[in-house]
């Protein structure tokens, strides 16, 4: 055996497992660049874990029992922004899969400056898998790839030990996946380290631009202050950028707001 | 160096020993019209000519058995290039002249045959055994070669270098390979002959006629050298191995196949090249051979990957009464890039590079399973419509180049794969939308943004004044979606009808 194999057989002996995600992102976590939300995750999202983001339907279609055939919406602009974010914090080469035409955003919002900023797009590749079994498959099989930075796919229908078997791989592998799912699927079981709801949210009427609520539903291994885990997210049409909306002054249904909250975070503590 | 030529012309003999009462016909649909492209010898003796309609010359082979087939140039080419490559056992030099001749440069290979003579005729007699008709011409040129095998009445030609002239004079100035503009204003002022081409002055030909004529003819007659592409063959790298009997047990093929896999990784390594398709087949008797393709996204010679894209397929073959042979076979192979080996290697930069091999070797996975059109990259294309402003590049064209230029206007997060039609009230006429029921469900319209006009694109559109004017609308829930109104012209008829075509989300 030649000197150099020897030495990187022992190389692979000694290797330590979160030898990955120490190359490619050096800090365990990645900042949303949304300054509140990573304030609330102490720092931002954890790179190998699963993190669930329940999608947009109308209240009429929460109401009702059964959801065939209903229409939702996935939340393809976060998840954007989130991409762009690990691409950047990410010290090395990495591409993106997204995993299940429904999640699929339309080109053009993955570009930025006017169009010039193709990075994301260019990294991306985008797999349609034809039956449910083969899209876990590819999820799976796209986190275990050295080359992949990101997974993004479609989680409907993910039982609790799918969910369980993609957190694990993440974990092992150290790369982050992040989920859409349909928002009557809150109520399943998952094994994700953050879940997400995110809803739609009137514009202001002084700027014109689509405004999203989003919502920390869980986030495992961190202490959360469950009266500040609701945030407004604004899409700048023209930037391609997502931000914190601010708030202007005070606005009808602020009140009601506040005391949601507060009665959520009651309802945490008692069920902790 | 002395250079010889020789032309095979094949013609198209769908049927090789057709009943004397039949007759053949290759067929191509034009403008909703079958016109014949190709005959056979007897429908070209009862007046069936190329480019005339299929009614046409069905009227004149009344009486005669018409076979009737389609017109495929595409499998054409690909038989003449196989007999190109047959053509290389008697010469090493062999070009395809498409579409239906061959040239050979027999320059020193003649007397192995024993003479010309013997060669071409060695030629003809193989040509007709396999069922096609041919002429041949040797001549000391490939345009006068060319001329004479597609345009002399005789089969075999052989032609002297100091009889050029003489059997070029009668031939028609077509055989000069001279576009047809030319041709026409020759035929014009009556010149139809090379021979009579030949007695008219040089310098009133290239100023009447363009200097492309004096070109040819000098190529014909010797005076200007003509080159050829000749084909190359390459040998497919294989590795087989053969079994003392029929084996009945699929342990023993799989081994069998784990070993020639090394082997030919051995072999590529020594080349420096990477295999880009590879074909496994296994022989049974009494039975098709099974055969397996695996195309590769980018050129490897990992034999772990290798072996982990062919191992669930070798698992699987049925072995009918009994496997004989297993061929690995590299069809396609690409050169890869030298690796530096290093003796000691950076933890840091060992798993940085997200390099092509990994890429690769994830995509062949994904595609082995779910097929080569469920992966995909997205290009932009030059186009102001939404739907057609990108294209979807599957893993067969990902190593393309191309892209375009993207539209600066703000676009939605999501696009429908066709516009959802959408009943709408506007407040004005050609305003926006002010009440909107979309998927069974009614929106009543908050604010709007708009509109931004997009024409249709009218050289590829059925609707020549087709226009629609995009507004972003936000219902009272605060969801913004991307609608349009389409205006169509219509005999003077303008109708309007709206459709959701994308959403913020």
């Amino acid at each position: 055996m030649h000197l150099a194999e020897r030495i990187e057989a022992i190389d692979r002996r000694y290797a330590l497992p979160s030898e990955r995600d120490s190359g490619r992102y050096p800090h365990g976590v990645v900042a949303t660049g949304l300054k509140d939300v990573d304030d609330a995750l102490q720092g931002g999202l954890v790179v190998g874990a699963l993190h669930e983001w329940f999608g947009i339907t109308s209240p009429s279609t929460l109401k009702t029992n059964d959801h065939r055939g209903r229409f939702w919406t996935p939340p393809v602009i976060p998840l954007v922004h989130l991409a762009w974010r690990f691409l950047e914090a990410a010290l090395t080469p990495m591409r993106v899969v997204w995993i299940e035409d429904r999640c699929f955003p339309y080109p053009h919002v993955m570009t930025r400056g006017s169009g010039m900023d193709r990075r994301l797009l260019d990294n991306s590749f985008f797999v349609s898998p034809r039956r449910p079994g083969d899209r876990l498959w590819a999820i799976d099989l796209s986190i275990r790839s050295p080359a992949v930075g990101l997974v993004i796919a479609d989680g409907s229908s993910l039982d609790m030990a799918a969910t369980r078997r993609l957190q694990l791989a993440a974990k092992s592998y150290g790369t982050p996946v992040l989920i859409v799912r349909p928002p009557w699927e809150q109520v399943e079981f998952s094994a994700a380290q953050t879940r997400w709801l995110v809803g739609w949210e009137p514009s202001s009427p002084y700027a014109q631009a689509p405004r999203w609520s989003v919502e920390l539903l869980r986030c495992k291994g961190v202490h959360v202050d469950w009266t500040h885990h609701s945030w407004v997210l604004e899409w700048n049409r023209v930037s391609c950028t997502l931000n914190l909306s601010t708030p202007l002054a005070y606005q009808k249904g602020h009140a009601e707001t506040i005391a949601a909250s507060e009665e959520r975070a009651g309802r945490f503590a008692r069920s902790a | 160096m002395r250079k010889r030529s020789q032309q095979a012309k094949n013609e198209p003999d769908v049927l090789r020993d057709p009943p004397d009462r039949t007759v053949a016909l290759l067929v191509e649909t034009r403008d909703r019209k079958k016109h014949v492209v190709a005959c056979c010898e007897r429908a070209e003796a009862v007046g069936v000519v190329s480019g005339m309609s299929l009614a046409h010359a069905s009227s004149l082979l009344i009486g005669l058995r018409t076979l009737v087939l389609p017109f495929t140039p595409d499998e054409d080419a690909l038989g003449l290039e196989r007999l190109a490559v047959w053509a290389t056992r008697f010469t090493p030099v062999v070009a395809v002249d498409r579409p239906d001749g061959l040239l050979l440069d027999i320059a020193g290979c003649d007397h192995l045959f024993g003479g010309i003579e013997q060669l071409t005729q060695h030629i003809d007699q193989e040509i007709k055994r396999m069922g096609l008709l041919c002429r041949l011409c040797v001549a000391p040129n490939f345009a006068c070669a060319q001329a004479v095998a597609r345009y002399a009445t005789e089969p075999i030609s052989l032609v002297d270098r100091h009889s050029l002239r003489d059997v070029l004079a009668p031939l028609p100035i077509e055989a000069l390979r001279i576009d047809t503009i030319a041709c026409d204003a020759l035929n014009e002022v009556g010149v139809a002959l090379i021979g009579q081409l030949l007695r008219l002055p040089r310098k009133e030909l290239a100023s009447r006629f363009g200097v492309e004529l004096l070109h040819r003819l000098d190529q014909a007659l010797g005076g200007e050298p003509e080159y050829i592409e000749p084909i190359t063959i390459r040998q497919p790298l294989v590795v087989t191995r053969y079994f003392n009997g029929p084996v009945l047990s699929i342990e023993i093929v799989v081994s069998a196949a784990r070993e020639l896999l090394e082997s030919l990784v051995e072999r590529l390594e020594r080349k420096g090249c990477g295999l880009s398709e590879l074909v496994i087949e296994c022989h049974r008797i009494n039975l098709e051979p099974v055969h397996f393709t695996f195309s590769l996204t980018y050129p490897t010679r990992d034999p772990k990957h290798l072996w982990s894209l062919i191992q669930p397929k070798v698992q699987r073959i049925h072995l009918g009464y009994g496997v004989e042979e297993v061929h690995l076979q590299a069809t396609y192979t690409a050169r890869l890039a030298h690796e530096q080996r290093t003796l000691l290697s950076n933890l840091g930069t060992k798993y940085a590079k997200a390099d092509d091999a990994h890429v690769g070797k994830l995509l062949d996975q994904l595609t082995d399973r779910l097929g080569r059109r469920a992966v995909s990259r997205v290009r932009p294309v030059d186009s102001y419509l939404p739907e057609r402003s990108f294209q979807r590049q599957f893993v067969d064209m990902l190593h393309s180049k191309q892209t375009g230029d993207l539209c600066h206007a703000p676009r939605p997060s999501r696009l429908f794969p066709t516009p959802d039609p959408v009943k709408v009230v506007t407040l004005v006429p050609d305003g926006p939308p002010a009440w909107i029921q979309w998927r069974g469900q009614a929106h009543t319209i908050r604010s709007s943004l708009g509109p931004e006009r997009i024409g249709m694109p009218w050289w590829d559109s059925d609707e020549p004044t087709a226009a629609r004017d995009y507004y972003e609308v936000q219902d009272e829930l605060g969801q913004w979606l991307w609608v349009f109104r389409e205006h169509r012209n219509h005999c003077h008829t303008v109708t309007c009808q709206w459709f959701v075509h994308g959403a913020w989300a």
